[in-house]
């Protein structure tokens, strides 16, 4: 196959793009391709300890670039699965150190080693997310069901649609459909609404989505958890595979109340 | 009455001319001290540097209560007039001596009465027709009307200086009349902006309460209010 270098950006941090990244990565390397997950967020790096790689770092690709070192020595072998591999971002350098054409060329060398290039993009529309995005053919925008992450969304598909990426797809992330039920939360028609852009994954909020970050194991590593199956999800649709999105409202009320409700026939 | 555009003011380089932003174009104040040669000699700055007076705008020539000489008239119609055409609505003055030289030159001395809506459908220059929709972030600017197939996302821009016509929702800005025109509409398919503006005239005080939120309206300048109304065809 051909490789397919894919940016994830959002333009509002915080939604979970590292997140996304990192189980996204994982996902296709078990599925048996050969994939490596760039920090592109140079000077603000996360990406190592998400997923939990962080004392294996010894090079960055800036130093790949600066010709300090050779690409194969700056990629970090994830050894909890085949084919896995983590490109890392300088922490000690700003998003000035690299120019469009130096990350373009960094693509160009990736693309002949790997299936999969994910870019994990900095937040905002500046240097920082151009550069991560000059090298992809196609994009993954992460938002949140919120007001100001769906404007940010939006801001960043006309930049990437003026870019000529494709496709252009969007993640809903932390949806709490109790909220949504509320009136609280936008409901995903709402959000696709207003993107006008192909879904490819809706990730509830869960509680787990912290703890992995903490313990650098992502999710994607287990089945279990609902986020976990939701990035499996993703991750089956980017492989063009058809998987039906779950109604998410059916989730709520799970745990051992709602067992004991659903066994005494209440309703909520 | 304090003139719906006076926050265009612009200063001429030299500081003595004003410029002002007006429903039917340009009003330019001269000073009334200073000499003529400075005058013509910042004129010429003005013209150089300020690109509005290059558009096909109305312009007023307001003297106040300065004399002016019938050299400095002849000036101003042989250097700037006649050789850039400039449309001249009106030559305003207080002084006696000189509005008479004007009425003897049989030239409009009155103050300039903007075309009202409602006498006729006005359009300006092309229109632009926009088969997509507007991102957050995305802006256009358009001398004449702009119909938008699509949406106007929150946080896009659409400025033209005749009417706006969004096909889909508007939830970003639109400011119809850009130039001061005040007898330009907005229209929505479904209206769900925070702020609208035609002329210049703001309204921000929108909101989720209104009756006609989240309708298809027209939304019209009328007696220096702006007036949302349901649109019904």
């Amino acid at each position: 196959m051909d490789p397919r270098v894919i940016v994830i950006t959002s333009g509002k941090g915080g939604v979970g793009k590292t997140t996304t990244t990192s189980n996204i990565s994982v996902a296709l390397a078990r599925a048996g391709h050969k994939v490596v997950a760039v920090d592109a967020d140079i000077g603000l790096r996360n990406l190592d300890v998400v997923m939990g790689l962080e004392n294996r770092v010894v090079y960055n690709f800036i130093d790949v670039l600066e010709g300090t070192c050779r690409l194969n020595q700056a990629l970090v072998r994830d050894k909890r699965v085949d084919n896995l591999f983590l490109l890392p971002a300088a922490q000690t350098r700003t998003k000035d150190a690299v120019s469009a054409d130096q990350m373009e060329e960094l693509c160009g060398m990736l693309r002949k080693e790997f299936d999969f290039i994910l870019l994990d993009s900095p937040a905002g529309i500046e240097s920082g997310f151009r550069n991560a995005s000059i090298g992809a053919d196609e994009a993954l925008v992460i938002t949140t069901p919120e007001v100001p992450a769906v404007r940010d969304a939006d801001r960043i598909i006309g930049l990437l649609e003026s870019m000529g990426k494709s496709p252009i797809r969007l993640v809903i992330n932390r949806l709490r459909s109790r909220l949504v039920k509320q009136g609280e939360m936008l409901d995903v028609r709402d959000v696709l609404d207003i993107l006008a852009i192909d879904l490819v994954g809706i990730v509830p909020e869960d509680d787990s989505v912290v703890k992995s970050a903490n313990r650098g194991e992502p999710l994607t590593f287990g089945d279990s958890a609902p986020a976990a199956q939701a990035f499996q999800r993703i991750a089956s649709r980017i492989l063009g595979e058809t998987v039906p999105f779950p109604d998410f409202s059916e989730e709520q009320g799970r745990g051992f109340f709602a067992g004991i409700r659903k066994f005494f026939g209440r309703k909520e | 009455m304090s003139h719906p555009l006076e926050h265009r003011e612009v200063p001429a380089a030299s500081g003595d001319i004003l410029l002002k932003g007006a429903g039917y174009g340009i009003r330019m104040i001269f000073p009334e001290t200073g000499s003529e040669d400075k005058l013509l000699s910042d004129l010429e700055k003005l013209f150089g540097e300020a690109s509005l007076l290059s558009d096909n705008l109305g312009v007023v020539f307001d003297f106040q209560g300065r004399k002016v000489s019938r050299y400095f008239i002849q000036k101003l119609l042989s250097d700037f007039i006649w050789s850039r055409k400039m449309k001249i609505l009106s030559w305003i003055s207080l002084d006696g001596e000189t509005l008479d030289d004007l009425r003897s030159m049989g030239v409009a001395t009155g103050e300039p009465v903007p075309e009202r809506s409602g006498k006729k459908e006005k359009t300006s220059g092309n229109a632009l027709f926009l088969p997509r929709s507007l991102r957050s972030g995305q802006r256009v600017e358009h001398e004449g009307d702009v119909l938008v197939i699509g949406h106007v996302n929150d946080g896009a821009e659409v400025f033209a200086s005749g009417s706006i016509c969004v096909w889909g929702k508007l939830k970003g800005l639109a400011h119809a009349g850009l130039d001061g025109g005040e007898d330009h509409t907005v229209v929505a398919g479904l209206f769900e902006a925070k702020q609208v503006r035609i002329g210049g005239k703001v309204s921000s005080s929108l909101g989720s309460s209104m009756e006609w939120w989240g309708k298809p309206v027209i939304i019209t300048l009328e007696n220096n209010s702006l007036v949302v109304r349901e649109l019904k065809l």
